[in-house]
């Protein structure tokens, strides 16, 4: 219930003070966002599950957003553009697939 | 719950927890990484369930903080980055249209010059006819002068109008997408022209731009440019040329072709018999390397 209600709060600060993000962080937002929904879809997993804890889902979402900004960062560096970035997207978007199927056969137990 | 027996256990998905594989059905996607949700929360929770084996201890109000405070950096997240993908949208039709009125603006002053040429063409043409006073020779050199390109023509010929076949609808953006086939290319008014001349024509202008001995018609990326100067859909080709010039014409394997990309690709075809065409000069090509080589001829 706080969870939705602080998620809800947060869409509402963002909305109202609408932020302008620094021209150098342009390019982690998509990387950071995908990696913010894994560690949020891992979240609602483990609450149905029942083996919510909340230092791990604060860890784990601070943890995914940075690895994924690193590696978004090293791959600018390292000049292969957004190659390091595809293997982010794909990593994280399985892992998102693999929470979501868990979550649906929780909900609707198929 | 365990698994029954007989079924062995996915060996991709170990179970750290040791909680049962129930009605784990073999998942492509889920099976390629092996069990996705994060071992630390399994752990946790075997820590809480370790102690007493009852119920497990109540959350701590720094803990139920620091995750409302996550997930309203999760919500600022979501929203700071949709507004940066809106927003993303105007600067890029903002830089678009200004590069369109660059163009354009490149463009009215490219045809200004051509205006001032064309002008001091005709101021040149009549001094040199004052300054030389033979009427024969006068003569001599405007039929010159027409024939290659270099004065405006008068006189009947036909005017030939292809136009790029119908756009469809995007289904997905709505925007009007052009089939590439049915766009008419460098090579259709490069056969048109080619058919016109081989027919007898005299004369040959692609939108009022007169074609002459050195004149280029091709494609630049999509765009066709007839003399390095941009041509857009439709195209009207006139030609002044004999009376059978149509006929001629139209038995030729270029109309042909245009019949076949009306069937195929329904693109705009006319050919028409015009009266008394007006031709433009071209722009006098300048010969920078070539000399006359003598010869009055």
């Amino acid at each position: 219930m706080i969870a939705v209600l602080a998620l809800i709060a947060g869409v509402v600060l963002g909305v109202l003070l609408e932020p302008t993000p620094p021209v150098w962080l342009l390019p982690y937002l998509p990387i950071a966002v995908v990696a913010a929904l894994d560690a949020v879809l891992g979240g609602v997993r483990a609450r149905l599950e029942g083996s919510f804890d909340d230092k791990q889902f604060v860890v784990s979402f601070i943890s995914n957003v940075l690895v994924a900004a690193l590696i978004v960062f090293l791959g600018d560096q390292l000049g292969v553009g957004s190659l390091l970035s595809i293997g982010v997207v794909v990593v994280f978007g399985v892992r998102i697939f693999g929470n979501l199927a868990a979550i649906r056969r929780r909900l609707f137990r198929a | 719950m365990s698994a029954p027996a007989g079924q062995p256990r996915h060996p991709a998905a170990p179970d750290p927890a040791g909680r049962a594989g129930r009605g784990r059905e073999p998942h492509a996607l889920a099976d390629l990484f092996g069990d996705l949700l994060e071992p630390g929360y399994a752990l946790a929770a075997q820590r809480r369930a370790a102690p007493g084996g009852g119920r497990p201890p109540p959350r701590s109000w720094t803990g139920r903080a620091g995750t409302a405070l996550a997930l309203v950096a999760v919500g600022l997240l979501l929203v700071v980055a949709y507004r940066q993908v809106v927003a993303d949208e105007p600067t890029r039709s903002q830089v678009r249209s200004d590069l369109a009125e660059q163009i354009h603006q490149r463009q009215t002053e490219t045809e200004a010059l051509h205006r001032r040429a064309d002008q001091l063409r005709d101021e040149v043409a009549r001094l040199r006819d004052q300054q030389i006073s033979d009427p024969q020779l006068v003569r001599l050199l405007r039929e010159l002068e027409a024939a290659t390109g270099l004065s405006r023509v008068r006189g009947d010929g036909v005017v030939v109008r292809v136009a790029d076949g119908p756009a469809q609808v995007d289904p997905q953006t709505g925007a009007p997408v052009l089939d590439p086939q049915a766009r008419i290319l460098d090579r259709d008014l490069q056969e048109l022209t080619n058919a016109l001349w081989a027919a007898g024509a005299e004369a040959v202008a692609i939108n009022d731009r007169r074609l002459t001995a050195t004149s280029t018609i091709r494609s630049a990326s999509g765009a066709i440019l007839v003399d390095r100067q941009p041509v857009a859909s439709p195209y009207q080709v006139a030609a002044i040329g004999p009376d059978d010039l149509r006929d001629r014409f139209a038995a030729s394997p270029a109309a042909g072709l245009m019949g076949l990309l009306v069937d195929e690709f329904g693109i705009t075809y006319q050919l028409r018999a015009a009266d008394d065409l007006t031709l433009p000069a071209a722009t006098e090509p300048q010969l920078r390397h070539a000399t006359s080589a003598g010869g009055n001829s």
